[in-house]
Parts: structure tokens; C-alpha cells; sequence
């Protein structure tokens, strides 16, 4: 036996704890100076002589006793520490082998638990940096606010992060609490360069001290000063976000003094920003430019002092003395001389400033959707590991039962119960060890896959080894460990001496696999729960997928010019409009084009006065109406179908014409009782009638999602258009819109050497943003349901394998006597049927006390949608039948006699 | 106090505690006396510093400690040498004769210059 090493005895018998080092030292002490004393009166000194003499030769008692003892406390650590170490390279070596004799379900086992281990660390990285770190390269972020307003709208409070430049201006001049206040605004797609080869680049403009503010640093050059950003025109210079310096210029130190053409104007670079920098809002930012270097073209003149452009997000640094709330107040004070000079209807004199952090997802409304699903996916993924450490428990208990003899032998020879139960553990920290070293590789191989998947929009963090990822993951292991070993652990005390010794091989009492076939029952609960989140969120997904929304998304392409800030003149842009559709009708695969102006799908939108005599104006949902100018075949080209009259004519498009479309809300709120066709309608500044025509579709305008808009239209020669300018062109392609958008780009940066960027984009792209928290959601309730149906089934198998290896010889005694391979099949199959059976009916209940918390991630689907429901149950069921059947089957090979005969 | 009673150099208290182990185990007292008596009293070794020895030899694996009974039937700590500690004891031996020789050799040529 192990346990008799020599060294090992010895050291158990030797004093350790602190008291009996020492109570040695002294008797060590004593010892010594007693026997000196008797030696030195057997020479015949008296024995107070001796005893004196004896305690001079040895000197300072006291002294020594205390350097005595503390070496000796000092070695008795240590041995109790190697003691320690020692006992658990064994155990651990013990498990080891112990583990390696079944390597099939030893590697299985860890697979499933390093998924577990993995999913949790992938989806703690995405949650990690959506909603618990501050923005990268940002120094001392706990004082950095972000200022919000939160005003009240008809009883409703609305919270806001943009504002107009005054406001900052105010907020410097009034406010002690921040040591500095900056201002910048979203990034948006400028034109790079012009022509043929002009580009898009993603463009933040800031203000002179964001970057100081921020406290990063450039990797190159420098960051914007406050002298860069005079009002109202400043320096043009530009720094780069790091990405697109390798881009655009390989990584080349020599791009500092060069020049770079934006919106047409040339600005030169003076520095670089650090990798990974993404700003506040963690989007991708290729150039930033002080905002007085831009303002003018991308705002308009006098935008310093205009409430009319609301751009600015403004973020202060708190002084280090100053309170959030002193802060808040003191902002809120200037913010409400604002809100008396607009006098408007959304703001009241509760309006107030809120200081919020600037993590990039969290908000004073709370979390974004996007990050409310992946906490929703961190639960699952939680729900996955559970799963998986029901397997391990399964395999350990197995390990344990067959044991059973072995464990009472060690029992019997006085082994401690705590001794016992670290044995036992150590196997299942062994598997809980190998699990995340293997959950270590997937992580890093798929956690940078999942981030750009699922959400391609943020700017992740660059670095892939994270130490809080690395340290989160270790905590789950260890998690891991102490549940899976915990059943275990309990199964192996519960060992009786007697019983153990006597037992055999093979198992009798069925109350032993009680606890096993609970866990299978878990397992299966557990799937059904995730099964039924994939089902409602796939669902959903579909269901907005497949809403009509009046637009073909896959065959309808946005096209966008932003001709006035480049300088263009109306009839240059109209030119470029007539010219333009004429080209891109010519290319293979076009079938139609459509320009419209004022309000565009999913782009512009511009609203002005609509009456119908006889008909009180309307408070539509949404604003409104909004009107819009199309030419004719506008609704082919999108495929928006009109439910009542016609189209405009090509011949009212070009003369005069005092015809209308509307679209369904518009008839609704106007015409509730009677067709609108025919009737008519004041638009715009025009004073005379018009005569509506047709009643159209709703067409999507902003959002996918239950944002219908009331929309007017009017063909382009109708008086009350006036002189609004195109502002955007349709192209409908029966072809691939990747390999067109190209050749329709090319045809129209063609028309002039200064056109700019011209935006192509189909409009399934242009939602695809607004769809992707439920994409999110589906595919990962849908990839963890089915990892842990898999992990599930593994573990129902492995159950079902060692039930039957138990009862070989009950199996052998039954065919024997006669009975038939179907009723061998049908024992094992009601087995295993009651404890899944028992895990559909409590996940059932469990999902649907659950799902309530899931509705605002649906989308038209009810939380408790029987389908869903009943699909989940068949899942689950099919893989059951699949997991015992083969085990099932394996047991009715059983040959009687030789059964019998193991015994 | 004797005034030619040696003080001992540097780590030569450990070479002879060592020594001293050689021949089996024993408790410090009888330690002390061994090399009291040996000396002929010519070495003055303070007890605490004895100990102080013992326990860092131990500390250091040199030497390993035990319970046991004195020749008059009381508890005693009995030190023994471990395999470490004997090979230590048989490197430093060797170090010190060659130290020693060395000393007696420069002493030895001197005095014959003088003379």
C-alpha cells in the first residue's frame, strides 16, 4: 500500500502544528539543562551551583527558544506543505490511471466538458467587452462620463446622447465639476478621393481635446490639439485609425505629412491612433478630423451656433474631487437655459443631464439589445456546461460504483474520509484540468470567429490571450470540478466497509442508479429548456426574416451621392441623376431604375404639408405624412405592389401633374371608410387639389420592425415637390447584387472626375443590422440546443451502456428462461424512457416559466407556442431513442449461458 | 574563562556536529559533552549556539530528528544524519584537511624563513 512509505510515516508522527513545535523546543531545552545539572553534581557541586552553571553555558535561554522555534515552525510548514503536495500527485496519478482504463468515454467526457468550459469563456469574452470594459487605450475611464438628457415626452421619459454645439460651449463656461468636455459625433461613410477611384471611409469628427481627454496616446505622429480645432475653421488635418493605416498605406511611418482627400477637401495626416483604438461606441473609425475642419461642408456655416444640428455626443472628465451627482446637477442647471430658449414640446423644465459610464453598451434606458442577448447567451451557455458536468458526475459515479470493493478495502484500513473524498475529487478535477485545456483551444480558435459573426459591426479587442477570459475560464473548471465531483464524492462515503467487500462485480440493488438516471433526467430538462429557446428564437428570426415590408430586399439596390456637399449645382445634379439612370439601365442584370426625392427607403426622410379638404389633419403613429417625389415604375422597382388604382405615367412625370399615391396608412387615417381613389388631397406648398390614383403598399422607411410610416407620393413634376433635389436612386436586378453593385458604382463615379463615393447597397444589407440581435439570438440558442442535445445523448448512452453491463447476468437469467429479444429491447427502452420522459415533462414547465423573460427577443411568436413546444419534446425523444437503442440492442447479443456463468 | 579556549571559525561547528553523528544517533547534550571532552574542554562551544546548529542542519536536511528515551529513561530529541548529511559531512571533511594542510603549510614556510 502506498500509504506505508517510510519517509511518510515519519513525518506523521512527527510534531507539525505549531503548538507542539513548541512544546519540543522547550523540552528540548529542559532536557539538556537537567542532565548537565545532574552531571555537574555528580562532580560534586551543589545542585543550585549546578543548576546556575549549567544555565550559563548554555546562555540566553529565552533567545533561544525563540530562534529555536521559529526555525522549526518555519521546516514544519514546509513539510506540511510537500505532505500536501505529495498527496496530491498521488492522487492525482491514482486518478490518472484510474480514468485511462476507459478512454473511449474518458475522451467523450472531456469533449463535452471542454464545450461546456469553452462556450462559457467565448461568450463571457463577448459579454466582458460589451458590458464590462471600458473602451480600449482610454486612461482612468472611471472618471470619463458620457452626458445624457433624459427629458419627458407626454408623460414618457426619452433619453438622448445627442445635442448641438452650443451646449457644449455652455457646458465649459458653466461647469467647474469636469477638468475637460469634449464633443464628436458618429462615425459616417465620407468619399475618399474623387472620380472613378473614389472610396468610402468611415469618418469621426472630434474636437481638439477628445483625444486628451481620452488620455490615449498615438502609435504614431499626434493626436489633435486644442489649436487644430479652431471655431469655426480649423486645421485640416487628420489622424488614422490604425486598420486603415495598413490598409491604405501598409503600415508606412512615411504616411505622417502626407495628404488625404475627404468629401472633396484635402487633409493632412499628422498622426495615428493605437491598435484596436475604436473610440467610445467601439465602431470601426478609419480618419478623424477636428470638427471645425469639416463642420462647414458636413454641417453647414455657422454650425457652432445653430440649434438646428444635433450631432454632437459629449463625454467630460470628472476632476478628481468632484462627485458624479455635484457633476450632473451642476450640467443640468445650464441644460435647462436650453430647454427654456427651444421652448419645444419634447423638453419641460424636469428635463435633466445624467452622467452615464462609458462602457460602450449601457445606457441610462439600461443594456442594448444586442448586449441583452448575450447575457441571455451567457445563461445558456451556463445551461451547456450544467449538461456537461452531469456527464462527468455520470462517468465518475460509474468509476466510483465499480470501486466499490476497492474504496471499502482502503475504509477498512483506516484511510480518512476526507482523504476519500479528494481521491475522488482528484479524478474529477483531472477531467475538469484536461476539459479547459482543451475548451483553451477551441476558445481561441472560435471565440474570434463568433465575435465577427455574430456581432460584425464592433471593433473587438485585438488581443486574443486574455488574462480575465483565462482567469474566468479557470473559475468555470474549477466550478466544474466541485459539481461534477460532488455526486461522487457522496456516492464513495456512503461506501459501507461490509458491504463494499461483499459486493461483487456486478451491481444488484437498483437504488443505485437512482442518482445516475437523476442526472439523465437533469440533462434531458435541461436540453428541452435550451431546445425550446432555439425554437421560439429561430421562429422569430423567420418571422421577421419573411415580413413584408413593400421592398424586395435581395433584388432591390440603395444608391446614394452626396452631390451638394461636394458642390455640385442643382442642374449638374440632375444631369447626373438623367444621366446616371440612363447608364445604369444599360448594364446586364438591371431591370429597373427609380430616383426619388425627399424621402428614400431606409435613407433620407423629409415630411411637409398634406390636407384632404373636409378632413381634420391627422396625429399619425410615427410623424408625418411624410411625402416623397418618385419617378414612374418606382413601386416596379422596388416591388412594392399597389393594392388600389395605378402608377404615375411616364407622361406625368414629365409634365405637370396634380396626381398622388398613397400608401396604406395614409388611406387608413384619411379614407378610414372609403377608397381615397379619386379623392382629393393638398400637397406640400401646393394650394390646388390633386387627384390620388393609386394606394400603395407601406414601404419599409427606417426600421424592420413595426415602424410603419404614412408616406405621400408625388411624381417629380408635381408643384408641390417644389425644387427638392433627387436623393437617391432604386435599382431593381434580376442577378447577383454583389457582382452588379460594382458595375453600377463604376458607371456613376464615371460621370464626373469629382464625383464622389458613390453608396451601393442592397437593402438586405441595410437591414441586416436591425436583424442581427435576433440572428444572434437564433443561431446561438440553436448551436448551444443542439450541443446540448448531443452532450445530453452522450451522457443518456453512457448510462444506458453501464446499465446493461450491470445487468448482464440479470439479462442472461431472463433469456434464458425464455424471454425474447423484443422484451430484453423493451426493459432496457423503459429504463431509460422514465427518466426522459420525467426530463421533458419538468424542462416543459422549467421553459415555460422561462420564456417569459425571452418575449422581448421574439418577434410575433408567443412564448408558449404549442410548435415549438411539441418539436422540442420530438428532438429530444428521437435522440433518446438513438442513445438506448444501441446499448439496447448490444444487451440482447447476450449470451445466457455465458452470463450466467461470469458470475 | 580560559583565555586559550579556541573560538570556532565559521561553519566549523557544523562540520563537527556532523562529525559527531557519524556514529549513530544522538541527543544534543550528549553532543555538546562529545565535543567538549574530544577538545579536552580546548573548545568552547555556548549550548545555544549548539542547537541553533542542530536545528538549521535539520532545517537543511542534513540531519533528521526523532523521540526518543536517554540512557536514564527520559524523552529525548535524538539526531540522526541523513544520507545528505553524510555525504556533506565526507565533501567538508575533505575541504577542511585540505584548508587545514594548507594553513600548517604556509604557517610551516614562514617559520623556517624566520629562522
Amino acid at each position: 500500500m502506498r500509504d506505508i512509505r517510510i519517509p511518510g510515516i515519519r513525518r506523521a508522527l512527527r510534531a507539525s502544528s505549531r503548538r507542539a513545535v513548541d512544546r519540543e523546543v522547550d523540552e528540548e531545552i529542559r532536557f539538556h539543562i537537567e542532565a548537565r545539572t545532574e552531571e555537574l553534581m555528580r562532580l560534586g557541586l551543589s545542585e543550585r551551583e549546578a543548576s546556575e552553571r549549567a544555565r550559563a553555558e548554555y546562555g540566553d535561554v529565552a533567545a533561544s527558544r525563540r530562534e529555536l522555534t521559529r526555525i522549526d515552525q518555519r521546516r514544519a510548514g514546509l513539510e506540511r506543505r510537500e505532505e500536501m503536495l505529495m498527496t496530491f500527485l498521488d492522487d492525482l496519478s491514482y486518478a490518472a490511471r484510474s480514468l485511462s482504463r476507459r478512454p473511449a468515454l474518458l475522451i467523450v467526457t472531456t469533449l463535452t466538458l471542454s464545450i461546456g468550459i469553452a462556450a462559457n469563456a467565448i461568450m463571457f469574452g463577448v459579454v466582458d467587452q460589451l458590458l464590462l470594459r471600458p473602451p480600449a487605450h482610454v486612461a482612468g475611464p472611471d472618471l470619463v462620463k458620457r452626458i445624457y438628457y433624459r427629458d419627458v415626452e407626454a408623460g414618457q421619459a426619452r433619453f438622448g446622447s445627442s445635442t448641438v454645439y452650443p451646449v457644449l460651449t455652455a457646458l465649459r463656461a458653466s461647469t467647474s465639476s469636469f477638468s475637460d468636455l469634449a464633443a464628436y459625433s458618429d462615425a459616417s461613410p465620407f468619399s475618399l478621393g474623387t472620380g472613378r477611384d473614389a472610396q468610402s471611409a468611415s469618418v469621426q469628427l472630434v474636437s481638439g481635446n477628445w483625444f486628451r481627454l481620452l488620455g490615449v496616446r498615438p502609435s504614431l505622429g499626434r493626436f489633435f490639439i486644442p489649436d487644430d480645432d479652431v471655431v469655426p475653421h480649423g486645421q485640416p488635418v487628420a489622424i488614422l485609425g490604425y486598420g486603415f493605416w495598413q490598409q491604405q498605406f501598409a503600415g508606412d511611418t512615411g504616411a505622417l505629412g502626407r495628404s488625404i482627400q475627404l468629401q472633396g477637401k484635402t487633409f493632412t495626416i499628422v498622426g495615428v491612433a493605437p491598435r484596436a483604438f475604436a473610440g467610445i461606441d467601439r465602431r470601426r473609425v478609419d480618419v478623424w478630423l477636428p470638427v471645425s475642419a469639416m463642420a462647414d461642408e458636413a454641417l453647414g456655416p455657422g454650425w457652432h451656433n445653430t440649434d438646428n444640428h444635433w450631432w454632437a455626443q459629449i463625454i467630460g472628465r470628472l476632476r478628481p474631487a468632484a462627485t458624479p451627482e455635484a457633476a450632473a446637477a451642476e450640467a443640468t442647471l445650464t441644460y435647462r437655459g436650453f430647454v427654456r430658449k427651444w421652448n419645444d414640446r419634447w423638453r419641460d423644465s424636469t428635463s435633466s443631464i445624467i452622467l452615464s459610464s462609458i462602457v460602450a453598451t449601457r445606457t441610462p434606458e439600461g443594456i442594448t439589445r444586442e448586449s441583452r442577448v448575450s447575457l441571455w447567451l451567457m445563461g445558456v451557455s451556463v445551461i451547456v456546461l450544467l449538461i456537461a458536468c452531469a456527464n462527468v458526475a455520470n462517468l465518475l459515479i460509474a468509476r466510483t460504483l465499480e470501486r466499490r470493493r476497492e474504496i471499502a478495502v482502503r475504509m477498512a484500513l483506516g484511510i480518512g474520509r476526507g482523504r476519500l473524498v479528494r481521491m475522488l475529487f482528484a479524478e474529477a478535477g483531472l477531467l475538469a484540468f484536461l476539459g479547459s485545456l482543451a475548451a483553451l483551444g477551441i476558445w481561441l480558435g472560435a471565440s474570434r470567429v463568433v465575435q465577427d459573426v455574430l456581432l460584425p459591426n464592433v471593433a473587438w479587442s485585438e488581443s486574443l490571450l486574455d488574462l480575465r477570459v483565462f482567469g474566468f475560464t479557470l473559475g468555470v473548471a474549477v466550478l466544474a470540478m466541485l459539481l461534477a465531483g460532488v455526486a461522487p464524492a457522496l456516492q464513495g462515503m456512503s461506501t459501507r466497509v461490509s458491504e463494499g467487500l461483499k459486493a461483487s462485480a456486478r451491481q444488484v440493488a437498483g437504488g443505485r442508479g437512482r442518482l445516475r438516471f437523476a442526472l439523465v433526467l437533469a440533462q434531458a430538462a435541461l436540453s428541452v429548456v435550451l431546445l425550446v429557446g432555439a425554437g421560439l428564437t429561430v421562429r422569430s428570426l423567420n418571422r421577421v426574416v419573411s415580413r413584408e415590408v413593400g421592398i424586395d430586399r435581395d433584388r432591390v439596390l440603395r444608391v446614394t451621392m452626396p452631390l451638394s456637399s461636394f458642390g455640385f449645382e442643382r442642374p449638374q445634379i440632375e444631369e447626373i441623376y438623367r444621366r446616371g439612370m440612363e447608364r445604369v439601365r444599360q448594364i446586364p442584370g438591371v431591370t429597373n431604375v427609380a430616383v426619388a426625392r425627399l424621402t428614400v427607403p431606409m435613407g433620407s426622410a423629409s415630411a411637409s404639408s398634406f390636407s384632404v379638404p373636409g378632413v381634420p389633419d391627422q396625429d399619425i403613429p410615427g410623424g408625418g405624412p411624410y411625402n416623397s417625389a418618385v419617378t414612374s415604375g418606382f413601386f416596379r422597382a422596388i416591388g412594392a405592389p399597389l393594392v388600389a388604382g395605378r402608377d404615375f405615367t411616364p407622361d406625368e412625370e414629365r409634365t405637370t401633374s396634380r396626381v398622388l399615391i398613397v400608401n396604406e396608412m395614409v388611406a387608413r387615417a384619411y379614407w378610414p371608410d372609403a377608397s381615397p381613389i379619386g379623392r382629393c388631397a393638398k400637397f406640400g406648398s401646393d394650394t390646388l387639389c390633386s387627384v390620388v390614383v393609386g394606394v400603395v403598399r407601406n414601404v419599409l422607411q427606417f426600421s424592420l420592425i413595426r415602424d410603419d410610416r404614412a408616406i405621400v407620393y408625388a411624381p417629380p413634376s408635381h408643384p408641390g415637390v417644389g425644387d427638392a433635389l433627387p436623393r437617391g436612386m432604386l435599382v431593381r436586378v434580376a442577378g447577383d447584387p454583389k457582382t452588379i453593385i460594382p458595375l453600377v458604382r463604376a458607371e456613376l463615379q464615371a460621370l464626373s472626375p469629382s464625383m464622389p463615393f458613390v453608396t451601393v447597397r442592397p437593402y438586405s444589407e441595410l437591414v441586416a443590422a436591425q436583424l442581427q440581435p435576433w440572428r444572434l439570438a437564433a443561431t446561438m440558442f440553436a448551436l448551444f440546443g443542439v450541443i446540448a442535445l448531443v452532450i445530453a445523448a452522450v451522457g443518456l448512452y453512457s448510462v444506458m451502456a453501464y446499465w446493461v453491463s450491470q445487468r448482464r447476468h440479470e439479462i442472461g437469467v431472463r433469456m434464458a428462461l425464455g424471454a425474447q429479444r423484443a422484451d430484453v429491447v423493451r426493459l432496457v427502452a423503459l429504463q431509460s424512457s422514465r427518466a426522459v420522459v420525467a426530463g421533458l415533462i419538468l424542462g416543459g414547465v422549467v421553459a415555460l416559466v422561462a420564456s417569459r423573460w425571452l418575449t422581448d427577443l421574439l418577434y410575433e411568436t408567443s412564448a408558449r407556442d404549442p410548435v415549438v413546444y411539441g418539436g422540442a419534446a420530438l428532438v429530444l425523444g428521437l435522440a433518446a431513442i438513438v442513445a438506448s437503442v444501441v446499448p439496447a440492442r448490444r444487451s440482447t447479443a447476450v449470451d445466457p449461458a455465458q452470463a450466467i456463468r461470469a458470475e | 574563562m580560559h583565555t586559550d579556549e579556541l573560538t570556532l571559525v565559521n561553519g566549523t561547528l557544523d562540520l563537527l556536529v556532523l562529525r559527531t553523528l557519524a556514529w549513530g544517533p544522538r541527543h544534543g547534550f550528549a553532543i555538546a559533552k562529545w565535543i567538549r571532552e574530544t577538545s579536552d574542554d580546548a573548545i568552547l562551544v555556548e549550548d545555544r549556539a549548539l542547537y541553533l546548529a542542530l536545528h538549521r542542519l535539520e532545517e537543511r536536511r542534513l540531519v533528521e530528528s526523532e523521540w526518543g528515551l536517554s540512557e536514564n529513561n527520559r524523552r529525548a530529541r535524538y539526531y540522526q544524519l541523513t544520507r545528505l548529511g553524510r555525504k556533506q559531512l565526507q565533501a567538508r571533511e575533505e575541504h577542511w584537511t585540505r584548508y587545514v594542510e594548507a594553513v600548517f603549510k604556509i604557517l610551516g614556510a614562514s617559520g623556517r624563513q624566520r629562522a
